[in-house]
């Protein structure tokens, strides 16, 4: 067996084997844990949407008048909004729609058929 | 006295992780739960941010327990698999084994074999290309959000425009044009190689992994080496095509080592299927969610035909019957759950496993080629 053909046998297990044993995604290699993680009872599923400043209200934005997929912007609003930097996201975001003074990010909490938004504003970033 | 000296490496690796493990609860441990806390030191918050990103995301969903919990799996997990790799020199001590090891990493193949593999693989390059090509000219608008990872990191931190986006997708395309007129093959599989990580890179710089491509990602490691076999003649047994095979069957068996490392026997219960196929609200998926035994044997199905790609490894007349049941698979998340694509690349990397020569079969007994 050649020392070539050893070292790909070694990098290509090593690229399987470290993110199983380290838990995490060593791109171009990632970790296999779909649907790994039990679901919890009663879990709730969340939903987060933004609204934009217009005349006297806001108006929830729709993601295909800016050209962007829901499922894309909806996982970085998340990811953004748990890492304290949901005013960050929405000053990227306004760039894309530059009119708006005001933008808001809301959440939706659903838990098995009932949905209810939450009262409050999670963030707010003015221009 | 010679048994002894036998496993003395996997001894000497035991003694060695117990050790290890005594150290990290010890020394480690207190560190992780400091940082569960929220004070992490200067070294862990280093190490976090390293491997473990997420956790600042997570950290606002999850208890500590949860993080607690995560790390020591990490070690039992390292543990497992350094004890189970200290039993790879015993295969070296003698002829027998050490033969038995080399029919092992060798799968039967012929040039019908190599066209047949190379030709489908490639079709699903082109699927794979105007896949990535699309989805990387819908991102653009979000290109303030991207985040470069890996060799994108050393090219340009910035999203590419969409010129550059055609540029690479139509050398990636004559890339695969070349093997179809027989020039520079081994090339050509590297060039797409390089493309494919590329812009697999700019896909993934968005904060979401999946894992649509992988499989097919990890056969195109192998395949300039199987092109390189395969340049002037074509030999009756490729290491290349077999290590294709090891490493789909490795990601299914650690798919469901993760299942059951993580949630235990819990996952088998139907409430788990359930959920999702609310969630994703199809129609067939939502009739099924209402029969928990059937649930439960879907969980279950899908368990165990992840794993049996291990038993196919050794028993290779059963891997037909094993790739019917990940096709069936594959297809129960399309059809139930919404999730793929009726042309998935799990199941098309199957020709691997499918198409070994037919005139050099193992023998079902030893495992080894007659």
């Amino acid at each position: 067996m050649s020392t070539g053909r050893k070292l790909i046998y070694i990098l290509t297990a090593a690229g399987l084997l470290l993110p199983f044993v380290l838990i995490t995604d060593l791109y171009p290699f990632f970790r296999l844990g779909m649907f790994a993680e039990p679901v919890q009872p009663h879990q709730t599923q969340e939903r987060f949407e933004i609204y934009y400043q217009q005349d006297a209200g806001f108006r929830l934005l729709d993601p295909n008048e800016l050209s962007i997929n829901p499922n894309n912007l909806h996982y970085l609003i998340r990811n953004y909004y748990y890492r304290n930097e949901g005013a960050v996201f929405l000053q990227k975001l306004s760039d894309l729609k530059p009119t708006p003074q005001t933008w808001r990010i809301y959440s939706y909490k659903i838990a098995s058929d009932i949905s209810e938004k939450d009262s409050t504003v999670l963030v707010e970033w003015r221009k | 006295m010679e048994k002894i000296n036998k496993y003395r490496i996997p001894a000497f690796t035991l003694i060695f992780l117990l050790m290890g493990g005594f150290l990290y609860f010890l020394l480690i441990r207190p560190e992780v739960i400091n940082a569960t806390q929220g004070n992490p030191s200067a070294l862990m918050r280093m190490i976090i941010e390293t491997f473990y990103p997420r956790f600042f995301i997570e950290q606002n969903r999850f208890n500590p327990e949860f993080f607690l919990a995560k790390a020591d799996m990490v070690l039992y997990r390292g543990m497992m698999v350094c004890f189970l790799l200290s039993f790879i020199p015993l295969f070296f001590q003698n002829k027998v084994q050490k033969e038995k090891l080399n029919n092992f990493l060798l799968a039967p193949s012929s040039e019908k074999t190599f066209y047949i593999v190379s030709f489908t693989l490639l079709i699903m390059h082109l699927f794979i290309i105007h896949e990535l090509y699309t989805s990387l000219l819908d991102r653009i608008p979000l290109a303030s959000f991207y985040k470069a990872r890996g060799l994108n990191e050393i090219i340009s931190g910035l999203y590419p425009s969409a010129t550059t986006i055609h540029i690479l997708s139509i050398l990636w395309s004559l890339s695969l044009l070349l093997f179809f007129i027989k020039k520079l093959r081994v090339a050509s599989g590297i060039i797409s190689l390089l493309l494919f990580t590329w812009m697999q890179g700019y896909y993934f710089g968005f904060e979401k992994i999946d894992h649509s491509f992988y499989t097919f990602f990890l056969i195109c490691l192998l395949l300039p080496f199987y092109y390189h076999e395969n340049r002037s003649t074509f030999p009756q047994q490729s290491w290349a095509l077999r290590w294709m095979q090891i490493l789909v069957a490795g990601v299914y068996v650690i798919s469901a080592l993760e299942k059951i490392t993580v949630s235990g026997l819990q996952w088998l219960n139907p409430y788990n299927l359930q959920v999702h196929l609310v969630q994703h609200q199809m129609k067939a998926g939502l009739w099924i969610a209402r029969f928990d035994i059937l649930c439960s044997f879907l969980l279950l199905g899908a368990f165990l035909i992840q794993i049996s790609f291990l038993v196919g490894l050794f028993k290779r007349n059963w891997m037909p019957w094993i790739c019917l049941g990940g096709f069936i698979f594959h297809m129960s998340t399309y059809f139930l759950m919404g999730i793929g694509h009726w042309l998935n690349p799990w199941f098309v990397v199957y020709v691997v496993f499918l198409f070994e020569a037919p005139n050099l079969k193992a023998n079902d007994k030893t495992g080894l080629l007659v």
